[in-house]
């Protein structure tokens, strides 16, 4: 062996080598990361090193998608901070557990272990990411608990949701009270699930916005940087770190499909109104969705409602707050729940009482500090 | 309830498997062709609880934590099309709604690849439907990519005999047609013609069973996997 032949080659071939990854860092300009040798370090999170590999990785899995450099880091970073709140929640993760899983799955077939060695090449890395899946999920459920002992459900809201939805359904007279009590139960479950989701979805931003990001070879330094969204009612556009999304005209039963676990305009409120323009947009790919409604009356004032689901509101550190605020004779008034990134906007020329009091009568949720 | 998840889990398991499972032998033989109906019915004079939307797990970028993409590919007919302006969208969510489950047990996610615009024969019979969407399109989606199952969507109102079509699925291959009924059969539906793709039968039996036919307008079925199938899958999975 080389270092028996010659026991000063391997010392110097070891220098050289060194120098080698030494020389393959920190030359990152340019923000390309794959002229960076694997073992480079891009950036720490609260101390903790995320290396090249650890990138190039994560870039081979989504090879099919269409996400940015920036994207994936910014993925992997949520992804680190879920992970170490491990501690915190004194989350226990045993090897039996993780054997336990694995050997579930292959009971349930060769084809699928085979798929996950495929990916993961082999079986202790599967193990590895299986057991990082189970903490993952571990700690999703803590804090997807507590912020349900914090949620309260508008039975009112859910009431008009539901009878209205029983107007649509050909359900006999004599059965209409149980079918309701069925559909406000269904509603129950379906307003939870999404409210719990959209928590820790903004929950996960929040840990950035806290978080100790320190850049090494990533010269970037653009991570959870233009977060912000702007909707242009007049122009019908969003515009969501730089891409402009045009709106398109939404019926009335889409929104409240779509966003009525977080807002729920109930049919009586629209057919108070002659006028009814509702225009959004929902895009899964890259997690945001929104509508804007105004509703008006001949010779009345026209009343604005808009809301904006992102999670990104969650990078916001301040507290859940609403801002009054007025554009030209329009009295306005913005309502933020960053724990679960909403956004909601009531504008018009009434008073403020009255669209206060009409926003909050749509919102089928309260939450307790 | 632990059980009851547990059950659940291992059933979406199972669909999972198999799709995965059949592509090897899938180009030289077709398996039996599996027809699934149920009674004609005026889906408008049915009541039928709301039924929640699915997540979407591509959202969610996974580096350390497990993570398994199964791509399905969703040719959509002229017929499913007239009937939502959104078809992808509604195929889209048809599928991705089956896997959410899985993806929390095992990072599995079923990942909508393709919806390509299929034209089918002026037919009611689900042989033909499905025969042409194979031939049209199979596996294959943007001209050379190869999707791990097909799952096509037709607005025929495909019947046999006396009865309504849900789907129809040749035993043991990732190939299977269903026939549109709105989203919350349609839920049921992608995952019974899951199911027979991996050869399970029809479940004829009292209690809660995916595979069991008919109408599943309030998801009694959705999501449940009987012993008796469950057994069944298990003594089956070394056909393989």
């Amino acid at each position: 062996m080389l270092y028996h032949s010659n026991k000063r080659i391997f010392p110097g071939l070891m220098c050289i080598l060194l120098l080698l990854v030494i020389a393959g860092c920190n030359n990152n300009t340019s923000g390309t990361l794959y002229s960076l040798s694997e073992d480079c370090i891009l950036l720490t999170v609260n101390g903790e090193e995320i290396y090249n590999k650890d990138f190039l990785r994560t870039k081979e899995y989504y090879n099919t998608k269409n996400y940015t450099d920036k994207e994936l880091l910014e993925g992997i970073v949520l992804e680190r901070l879920v992970l170490q709140k491990a501690d915190y929640y004194s989350i226990d993760v045993t090897d039996e557990e993780v054997n336990e899983k694995i050997e579930e799955l292959k009971k349930l077939g060769d084809i699928y272990y085979k798929n996950a060695l495929d990916k993961y090449k082999t079986e202790e890395k599967f193990k590895e990411a299986m057991y990082y899946k189970i903490v993952y999920e571990k700690i999703k459920d803590i804090v997807q608990n507590t912020f349900l002992e914090r949620l309260n459900l508008s039975s009112d809201v859910l009431l008009k949701r539901s009878k209205d939805y029983v107007s649509t359904q050909p359900v006999k007279a004599s059965d209409v009270d149980q079918f309701t009590q069925n559909v406000i139960h269904s509603y129950e479950e379906i307003t939870l699930k999404d409210l719990s989701e959209a928590f820790f979805s903004a929950w996960q931003y929040h840990l950035a916005s806290e978080s100790d990001i320190q850049y090494v070879d990533y010269k970037e330094s653009t991570l959870f940087s233009d977060l912000d969204y702007n909707l242009d009612i007049d122009g019908k556009v969003l515009i969501d770190q730089n891409r402009k999304n045009k709106l398109k005209q939404l019926s009335m039963s889409t929104v409240q499909q779509l966003f009525g676990s977080f807002i729920y305009i109930p049919s009586s409120l629209a057919d108070n109104y002659t006028s009814i323009e509702i225009y959004g947009i929902d895009t899964p790919e890259t997690n945001i969705k929104c509508f804007f409604m105004k509703l008006q009356n001949d010779d009345e004032p026209a009343i604005t409602i808009t809301a904006i689901v992102s999670p990104k509101e969650g990078y916001n550190l301040s507290p859940n707050d609403i801002v009054k605020s007025k554009i030209g004779a329009n009295n306005v008034i913005d309502l933020y729940y960053r724990d679960i990134g909403v956004h909601y906007t009531i504008m018009s020329e009434y008073e403020y009482d009255f669209i206060n009091d009409t926003l909050m009568s749509l919102i089928p949720f309260s939450l307790n500090k | 309830m632990a059980m009851a998840k547990r059950v659940l889990a291992l059933f979406v398991s199972v669909l999972l498997i198999t799709s995965l499972s059949v592509p090897a032998f899938a180009a030289d033989s077709k398996g039996e062709l599996t027809i699934c109906t149920g009674e004609q019915m005026n889906l408008k004079a049915t009541p039928l609880l709301p039924n929640s939307e699915p997540r979407y797990e591509d959202l969610q970028i996974n580096s350390l934590v497990a993570s398994i993409s199964v791509n399905v590919t969703e040719p959509c007919d002229q017929l499913f099309r007239d009937t939502y302006s959104s078809y992808a969208y509604e195929a889209n969510r048809t599928v991705e709604r089956t896997d959410d489950y899985l993806y929390d047990e095992f990072g599995i996610d079923f990942t909508s690849v393709a919806q390509p615009l299929w034209t089918s024969p002026d037919s009611t019979d689900p042989q033909t439907l499905i025969d042409d969407a194979i031939a049209d399109h199979g596996l294959t989606y943007n001209g050379t990519q190869t999707a791990d199952i097909m799952m096509a969507f037709s607005g025929a109102d495909a019947v046999s005999g006396s009865s309504t079509v849900f789907g129809v699925t040749y035993t043991g291959d990732p190939y299977a047609c269903m026939f549109d009924n709105g989203y919350t059969q349609n839920c049921k539906s992608c995952q019974h013609e899951f199911g027979h793709t991996y050869g399970l039968g029809h479940h004829t039996g009292t209690g809660a069973c995916v595979m069991k036919q008919g109408w599943d307008l309030n998801w009694d079925n959705f999501e449940h996997l009987c012993t008796t199938h469950w057994d069944a899958w298990d003594d089956a999975k070394n056909n393989y």
